[in-house]
C-alpha cells in the first residue's frame, strides 16, 4: 500500500504531520465553541 | 516532493482491483472514491429533490392538499440537509477527489485510507437522518437551522439527526484535511502554488473554511443534545441560557458554509470558461485573492442572518457593511469571467452553456443578497419567500449548475466516451428555463409578504405559487435527462473521447488518456508552463 507505515515517502510523512495538526485544530474548534458558550451562559 | 510517493505507487498494481467489494468498498483510489461520491451525490439530489417536489405539490394551490402540516414541516429540513450535506458538498468533494490529484500531478490523495472512511461514513449518516421519518413522534421538523426552543419540543428523533450531523461533519473534516494535505504536500515538482489551476485554489481555501466551521456546528448541535437529554441550559432561558446564543453559534458555521458551497463552484467555472473562450483566465492572481478575501469575510458577517432578533444598532451596522463588502471580491470574479470571454473565440458546448448560465443567474442571486444585507430592507424580507428565492438562485443556479457544468466538462475524460451534445443541450435549456419559472416568482411572493416554511397560504399568493410549482415539476423532470445522458455516455456511447477532449483545454488532466489509468502519474509529470491551465505563468 502507498501508506505502508514502514516504508512511507517523505511527502506522505509530511502529509500525515499536516493531517494531525489540522485534526487537532478541528478538535480545538469543537471544544472552544462549547467552552465559549459555557463562559457566556455562566457570565465568566 | 511527490516524486518518492509516486515511485512507491509504481511498485504496486496499475489496474483496478478485481471484484466489486475490493474495487468499491475497500477502495483507496482517488478516482474510484470520487466516482462513489458523485454517485452518492446524484442519489441524494433525487431524494432531496423528491422532498422539494412534495413541498411544491402541497403549495400548488392554497389550502391543505396532500399532506398533514407536520409532514410538510418534516420535508423542509430534510430537503435542505439532504441537498446541502448529501448532494452539493459530496459532489464538490467527489470532483476534488477525481481532479485535484490529477491537476497537481500527484499519484493519489495524500491519505487514501482516510479518504475511503470519509466517503463510507456518509451513506450511514444519511440512513440515520432519513430513518427519523419512521420514528415515534416523527422526524425533526424545525427547519435545517434547528433553532431552539422549537427543535427541542419535538420527539426524541432529534438525537438521531444530531448524530447524523456529527457523522457528516466528521466526513467533511476528514475530506478537508485530506485535500489540504494533498495540495500542500503532493504537488509535482515545479507545480508552484501560484501555478495551480483555480479549482485547486478554490478547494484549498474551502477546505480551511470546512476545518474551521464544521466543528462549530458539531459544538452547536452537541449543546442542543445536552439541553434536550442531559439537563443543561445553554439555550434555555429558564436555566440562565439564551436561544439567541444558538443562532450566533449556528450562523458562525452557517455563513462560511454558504461559501463552502459556492467557492468550489467559482473554481469550476474558472476552469470551464477559459477553455471554451480559448483564452487564459483574466486576472489569475486577482481570482485567487478574491477567493481568499471572500473566505475571510465569510467569518465576520454571520449576524446578517439574525438582523431581526434584536441586535444592538452598532452590531447591525457592522454586519451590514461587512456583508456589503463581500460584493467587491465577488464582483471581481464576475468581472474576470466576463473579461475572459471578451473577444475570446467562444464556442457553446454544453459545459459552456451551463457556465454562462451560472455567471448570469448566480449574479441575480448575488444582487438579491446585497438587497437583504441592508438592515432596514431585511426587516421586510426576513422569513419571506424573497429569502427562499435568493438562496435558491445562489445554490441551484449557482452551485448545482456549476457541478453539472463540471460533470459535462470532465465526463468524457472520466469515461473515455463522449456524451450526446444534443441531449446535453436539451437538458440545459429545459433546466435554464424551468429553474427561472420555479424561483423567479418567489421574489414577488416574498415581497408581497408570503412567509416561508408554511404549508398553506393566503389566496392572494395563489397564482405565483402555481407558476412556481409548475416550474418546479418541469425542472425536476428535466434532471431525468441528465441521468439518461450520463448512463448513455458511460455504457452506450460509441464516440470515443481523445486525451484532450476540448480544443481550448489546458492543464495536466488533458495530458492523460481518457479515461486516465488507474494510477494517474506513476512518475511525476514534467511541468511544462505552456500546457498549464490558467496559472500566472501565462501572463
Amino acid at each position: 500500500m502507498a501508506t505502508d507505515s514502514k516504508n512511507i515517502s517523505n511527502s506522505q510523512r509530511t502529509a500525515r504531520r499536516t493531517a494531525w495538526v489540522l485534526g487537532i485544530i478541528a478538535v480545538a474548534m469543537f471544544v472552544l465553541s462549547i467552552v465559549q458558550q459555557l463562559a457566556l451562559v455562566h457570565h465568566l | 516532493m511527490a516524486h518518492d510517493a509516486a515511485l512507491m505507487h509504481d511498485d504496486h498494481h496499475h489496474e483496478a482491483p478485481e471484484g466489486f467489494f475490493h474495487r468499491w468498498v475497500m477502495s483507496t483510489n482517488h478516482k474510484d472514491i470520487g466516482t462513489l461520491y458523485l454517485i452518492f451525490s446524484l442519489t441524494m439530489f433525487f431524494i432531496g429533490g423528491a422532498f422539494a417536489m412534495g413541498i411544491r405539490a402541497e403549495l400548488f394551490k392554497p389550502g391543505m392538499q396532500l399532506m398533514q402540516p407536520y409532514f410538510f414541516n418534516e420535508l423542509t429540513p430534510h430537503h435542505a440537509l439532504g441537498i446541502i450535506f448529501g448532494a452539493i458538498m459530496p459532489a464538490f468533494v467527489g470532483l476534488a477527489n477525481w481532479m485535484v490529484p490529477i491537476m497537481i500531478g500527484a499519484p493519489d490523495m495524500a491519505l487514501p485510507r482516510m479518504n475511503n472512511l470519509s466517503f463510507w461514513i456518509l451513506p450511514f449518516a444519511f440512513c440515520l437522518l432519513l430513518s427519523t421519518f419512521f420514528m415515534p413522534g416523527g422526524a425533526p421538523a424545525a427547519g435545517w437551522t434547528m433553532y431552539p426552543p422549537l427543535v427541542l419540543q419535538g420527539g426524541d428523533a432529534i438525537a438521531f439527526m444530531i448524530f447524523a450531523i456529527h457523522l457528516m461533519g466528521i466526513s467533511s473534516i476528514m475530506g478537508a484535511i485530506n485535500i489540504i494535505a494533498t495540495i500542500l504536500n503532493m504537488r509535482a515538482p515545479g507545480m508552484d502554488l501560484l501555478k495551480m489551476p483555480l479549482f485547486c485554489w478554490s478547494w484549498l481555501i474551502t477546505a480551511f473554511l470546512l476545518l474551521a466551521v464544521m466543528p462549530v456546528l458539531a459544538g452547536a448541535v452537541t449543546m442542543l443534545l445536552t439541553d434536550k437529554f442531559f439537563g443543561t441550559s445553554f439555550f434555555n432561558v429558564g436555566g440562565g441560557g439564551d436561544p439567541v446564543l444558538y443562532q450566533h453559534v449556528f450562523w458562525f458555521f452557517g455563513h462560511p458554509e454558504v461559501y463552502i458551497m459556492i467557492l468550489p463552484a467559482f473554481g469550476l467555472i474558472s476552469e470551464i470558461i477559459p477553455t471554451f473562450a480559448r483564452k487564459p483566465i483574466f486576472g489569475y492572481k486577482a481570482m485567487v485573492y478574491a477567493i481568499a478575501c471572500i473566505a475571510f469575510l465569510s467569518f465576520i458577517v454571520w449576524s446578517h442572518h439574525m438582523f431581526t432578533v434584536g441586535l444592538p444598532i452598532g452590531s447591525e451596522l457592522f454586519f451590514m457593511y461587512a456583508t456589503m463588502l463581500i460584493a467587491v471580491p465577488t464582483g471581481v470574479k464576475v468581472f474576470n469571467w466576463v473579461t475572459t470571454m471578451w473577444r475570446g473565440s467562444m464556442t457553446f458546448e454544453t459545459p459552456m452553456l451551463w457556465a454562462i448560465a451560472f455567471v448570469i443567474l448566480f449574479t441575480i442571486g448575488g444582487f438579491s443578497g446585497v438587497m437583504m444585507a441592508l438592515v432596514p430592507a431585511d426587516f421586510q424580507y426576513n422569513q419571506t419567500y424573497f429569502i427562499v428565492a435568493h438562496f435558491h438562485y445562489v445554490l441551484v443556479t449557482g452551485a448545482a449548475f456549476a457541478i453539472i457544468a463540471a460533470v459535462y466538462y470532465w465526463l468524457p475524460k472520466w469515461t473515455g466516451n463522449m456524451y450526446s451534445e444534443f441531449w446535453g443541450k436539451l437538458h440545459f435549456w429545459n433546466s435554464a428555463i424551468w429553474v427561472n419559472v420555479l424561483f423567479f416568482p418567489q421574489h414577488f411572493l416574498g415581497l408581497a409578504g408570503m412567509p416561508r416554511r408554511i404549508p398553506d397560504y393566503n389566496v392572494a399568493f395563489a397564482d405565483f405559487n402555481m407558476i412556481s410549482s409548475i416550474g418546479g415539476f418541469l425542472f425536476g423532470a428535466s434532471q431525468l435527462i441528465f441521468v439518461g445522458v450520463v448512463i448513455h455516455c458511460v455504457w452506450f456511447s460509441k464516440k470515443r473521447a481523445p486525451a484532450k477532449v476540448w480544443e481550448g483545454a489546458r492543464g495536466l488532466e488533458w495530458t492523460l488518456s481518457s479515461p486516465p489509468p488507474h494510477h494517474s502519474f506513476s512518475t511525476p509529470p514534467v511541468i511544462d508552463d505552456s500546457v498549464l491551465a490558467h496559472g500566472d505563468v501565462l501572463h
